[in-house]
């Protein structure tokens, strides 16, 4: 992190540190700014909540959705759950790795709330059901 | 009348969104609200009361000309729903996803229960 992203990075803080629960609210807000959650931003954070680093840590590597250096490739996230899988998301997923490669990771999550109406996938903050072969590989290739 | 369509995640997921643009570009005066919970019929377009399931851009026209070849009947009263005891979103709220503009009527319909007092 450079030292200007340091003068957000304490406005971030500063936005939520005095409300109930500050921490999550502030990881959300750094990822969503800088991409990630490095680890001189959970230094920071850490000594801002007057917090261990190894409490930050553990509440920000248990969340899936928060990395510690930015992603270099957009994330498709297929749901690989019971539901899904009954209805046939593991078949899409060799054509779905050939569309995805070299150019977006796929990333397995385990439901959407999308059960009924399956193979279910989220890029970004979109989701997007009934998924066959042709959609799935269409997604991955705008994502 | 107001055509009701959810704008929840499998609503969504599943095109309302290109749905609901589609009716208001053809002029109707689209309502996103929440959804009835039948997954597999989103998106639900509800005309009037009268649900048209699994609806896309391309019936739209068919809709609004009056066509029932989507169409499910009244929504209240498809089985799945009507099956239900809605003990926390009871009937009286149906399909009220915000509240009614003040000194509005009560927009209440459907399977209303005689006697319970709707909370707003
Ligand atoms: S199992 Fe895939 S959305 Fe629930």
């Amino acid at each position: 992190m450079t030292t200007s992203d340091n003068g957000d990075l304490g406005a971030i803080i500063a936005a939520h540190k005095d409300r109930d629960g500050p921490l999550l609210p502030i990881l959300q807000a750094v990822q969503e700014a800088f991409g990630c959650v490095s680890e001189a931003a959970r230094r920071e954070i850490a000594h801002a909540l007057n917090l261990s680093r190894a409490e930050v840590h553990g509440v920000a590597s248990f969340y899936h959705d928060f990395t510690a250096a930015p992603r270099e490739r957009p994330v498709v996230k297929i749901c690989r759950a019971e539901a899904c899988q009954a209805r046939g998301v593991e078949a899409l997923m060799p054509a779905a790795e050939r569309a995805a490669e070299g150019r977006a990771v796929l990333e397995p999550v385990y439901c959407l709330g999308l059960c009924g109406i399956g193979p279910a996938a989220m890029v970004g903050t979109r989701v997007h059901a009934r998924l066959d072969e042709a959609r799935l590989a269409a997604l991955i290739a705008e994502a | 009348m107001p055509v009701r369509i959810s704008d929840d995640a499998s609503a969504r997921a599943t095109g309302a969104d290109d749905v609901a643009a589609a009716f208001a570009a053809a002029g109707a005066d689209v309502a996103r609200v929440s959804s009835w919970g039948m997954q597999w019929l989103e998106p639900l377009v509800e005309v009037d009361g009268i649900g048209h399931a699994n609806v896309t851009p391309a019936d739209v026209a068919d809709i609004l000309a009056g066509s029932t070849r989507l169409a499910i009947g009244p929504v209240a009263e498809h089985p799945f729903i009507a099956r239900q005891q809605r003990l926390t979103f009871a009937p009286s709220r149906w399909p009220i996803s915000r509240p009614p503009a003040a000194g509005a009527a009560s927009p209440r319909r459907g399977g209303s229960a005689p006697g319970r007092r709707s909370r707003r």
